[in-house]
């Protein structure tokens, strides 16, 4: 596996979409500092920040930097990225010279998934890095409590894992499809489907009036995610942002290395 | 493998062997002597073989033995089952029946895979990097990176002055050749080359069927190949593998098919009986007689004229005669269920 490892992170050179993503995200970041802080001025004295806060807004520098991740563009960008080097090592014949050259099936999808796990890591600390950086360019300010800067850590570490079990998802999508615009379509699919999924369940619990429908939402990754940026966070909240993503990562690993073990190449 | 170059340069473009030592292969100068085919090891032995997809089978029980130094030619139509099998082989498919033995050893197939070089089906690279970027890649991941070896091998197949071209900029001819450039990275033991001179020019051919016989003479290269060009792959091959219908229906060797295909003299007289005694006389010891009054006559076949006149000397009424040459392709293309012609 360390000879996969190696030859993954020289060909991870030659992937342009890695570098542009983190272009796009520096951007994205960028606008999604100063969209929050026109939000922040037009609430400031009108009594609506409180308001603003229990939406899940951002609207002070700290909730930038969370928000950031919290929002659509880092997972979204993560599904294209990963695809394209998933899917495109089976379409390019590279998979298959990984499964011949005496490698175990297990290690190369390893291999694969510790290298999405690895851009994951890089898109959300770039996202914080830059966040933070616009949230302090832009006057926020930059003291933190030590409580303060706990519970930042301790969301920062909730959103790690959504994202990480995203991009386990998007692995596991990218080795059934084996084709990189496939994989790209169906990951971003996903993405959004469940959320819909999430809506159409909370909206149908809402309907029946029945609150234990309204707890299936909590198993998807798209609640724990918009869950970590909310104003509070209970123990419940927490624990469940945090089991749920890693039966995410448990499950999708699952599925991937069996159907590989198993399918031709 | 190591300092390739130094044994072998090939010139792609006039298709030749461009060193002065190995300048013929033909003369078979400081090639190993290969032993007695069945004194050698396997180096691949399968038994019972078989893959089924939806219950047809693209793979029947199939029995193949490639012993160490043969060049082992598969035959067969497409769909025969030629890639499944080789699939089954490097690991790419899992037999639904059967077992495999790579270098003698059943127990460690994966580690045994490590031995082999392969081009199944179509070059499979990166368009977006160049013959080096592409080869360093596939090297890292087998962990036998040597920048020295991966300049030398582009450079034997003729690619030397498009190594930091793009490959999606590459012919189709092009692509072949860092195939078969990629295939023998990391000095393999066994070469699997399925359909190699797809593409090719007829001199890139030359080339090629050149590079197999030095790589299997004077390194002792295990080769097998697949091709559909039978005439082709009867210049290189020792030993053939025919596939039908994902069975083997036939494995056979040099010596046997050369003794199945070799030319003959077929003969209709009146009296087979005559006919023979004459044949002796003239040292013909070789013959076989068939209905009709025909005599098959093995020897001396390019002494027709000779034959003739002496049989007609002997009063022996000869209906008609005729020389026919061993033909290979004929001979396969009747296995593989066409008209023999």
């Amino acid at each position: 596996m360390k000879n996969l490892l190696k030859a993954e992170l020289y060909r991870a050179k030659f992937f342009k979409s890695i570098w542009i993503g983190l272009i796009v995200v520096f951007f994205l970041t960028l606008i999604n500092a100063l969209v929050a802080r026109s939000l922040s001025e037009a609430a400031s004295g009108s009594g609506s920040e409180l308001m603003f806060e229990l939406m899940g807004l951002a609207y002070s520098g700290k909730s930038v930097i969370i928000g950031n991740v919290g929002a659509t563009d880092t997972t979204f960008l993560l599904a294209i990225i990963i695809s394209l080097i998933v899917g495109g090592s089976f379409q390019n014949g590279a998979t298959r010279n990984a499964a011949i050259c005496g490698n175990r099936r297990i290690n190369v999808f390893f291999t694969y998934f510790i290298e999405a796990m690895v851009l994951t890591v890089i898109y959300i600390l770039a996202n914080y890095i830059f966040s933070g950086l616009f949230s302090i360019m832009i006057g926020y300010g930059t003291e933190f409590t030590a409580n303060e800067f706990g519970t930042l850590i301790g969301r920062m570490a909730l959103q790690f894992l959504s994202v990480l079990a995203y991009s386990s998802v998007f692995v596991m999508i990218s080795m059934l499809i084996r084709k990189s615009g496939g994989s790209i379509g169906l990951s971003i699919g996903f993405y959004i489907v469940e959320s819909l999924v999430i809506s159409a369940v909370v909206l149908a619990a809402s309907v029946a009036g029945k609150t234990g429908l309204k707890e299936v939402s909590n198993a998807f990754l798209s609640t724990c995610l918009s869950s970590t940026v909310a104003s509070t966070l209970s123990t419940e909240t927490i624990l469940i942002c945090t089991f749920v993503p890693i039966a995410w990562i448990l499950i999708s690993s699952l599925i991937s290395v069996l159907t590989f073990e198993k399918r031709d190449l | 493998m190591e300092n390739i170059k130094q044994d072998f340069e090939f010139d792609f473009v006039k298709g030749e062997i461009k060193t002065a030592t190995d300048s013929d292969i033909s003369e078979n100068n400081g090639f190993q002597a290969k032993t007695d085919r069945n004194l050698r090891p396997y180096v691949i032995k399968t038994e019972n073989l078989s893959k089924f997809y939806k219950n047809k089978a693209a793979v029947d029980s199939v029995n193949v033995s490639v012993r160490q130094g043969d060049i082992y030619g598969l035959i067969g139509k497409n769909g025969a089952g030629k890639t499944t099998l080789f699939k089954i082989i490097l690991g790419l498919a899992k037999p639904d029946n059967g077992t495999i033995e790579l270098f003698n050893d059943a127990t460690s197939i994966a580690e045994s895979r490590k031995k082999i070089g392969y081009l199944i089906e179509y070059p499979s690279f990166s368009a977006k990097l160049t013959a080096f970027e592409n080869l360093k890649y596939m090297a890292l991941q087998k962990g036998c990176y040597d920048e020295k070896q991966i300049i030398e091998l582009i450079d034997l197949v003729g690619l030397g002055n498009e190594i930091h071209k793009k490959f999606s900029a590459y012919s189709l001819g092009m692509k072949q050749r860092l195939g078969l450039a990629f295939a023998l990275l990391g000095s393999p033991e066994l070469l699997i080359l399925d359909e190699p001179v797809n593409g090719l020019d007829p001199e890139a051919i030359q080339a090629v069927r050149n590079l197999i016989l030095k790589l299997n003479r004077e390194k002792n290269l295990t080769i097998v190949i697949s091709s559909h060009l039978i005439s082709e792959l009867s210049k290189v091959a020792d030993c053939y593998g025919v596939m039908a219908n994902g069975k083997l229906v036939k494995e056979i060797d040099e010596t046997e098919l050369n003794e199945i295909v070799k030319p003959f003299i077929k003969l209709v007289v009146d009296d087979q009986t005559k006919t023979i005694d004459v044949l002796k006389s003239m040292g013909i010891e070789n013959v076989k007689l068939a209905n009709n009054g025909t005599v098959y006559c093995y020897d001396l076949v390019n002494r027709l004229s000779e034959i003739s006149k002496k049989l007609a000397e002997n009063g022996i009424v000869i209906f008609s005669i005729s020389a026919n040459e061993g033909d290979i392709e004929n001979y396969f293309i009747s296995l593989l269920g066409g008209n023999r012609q």
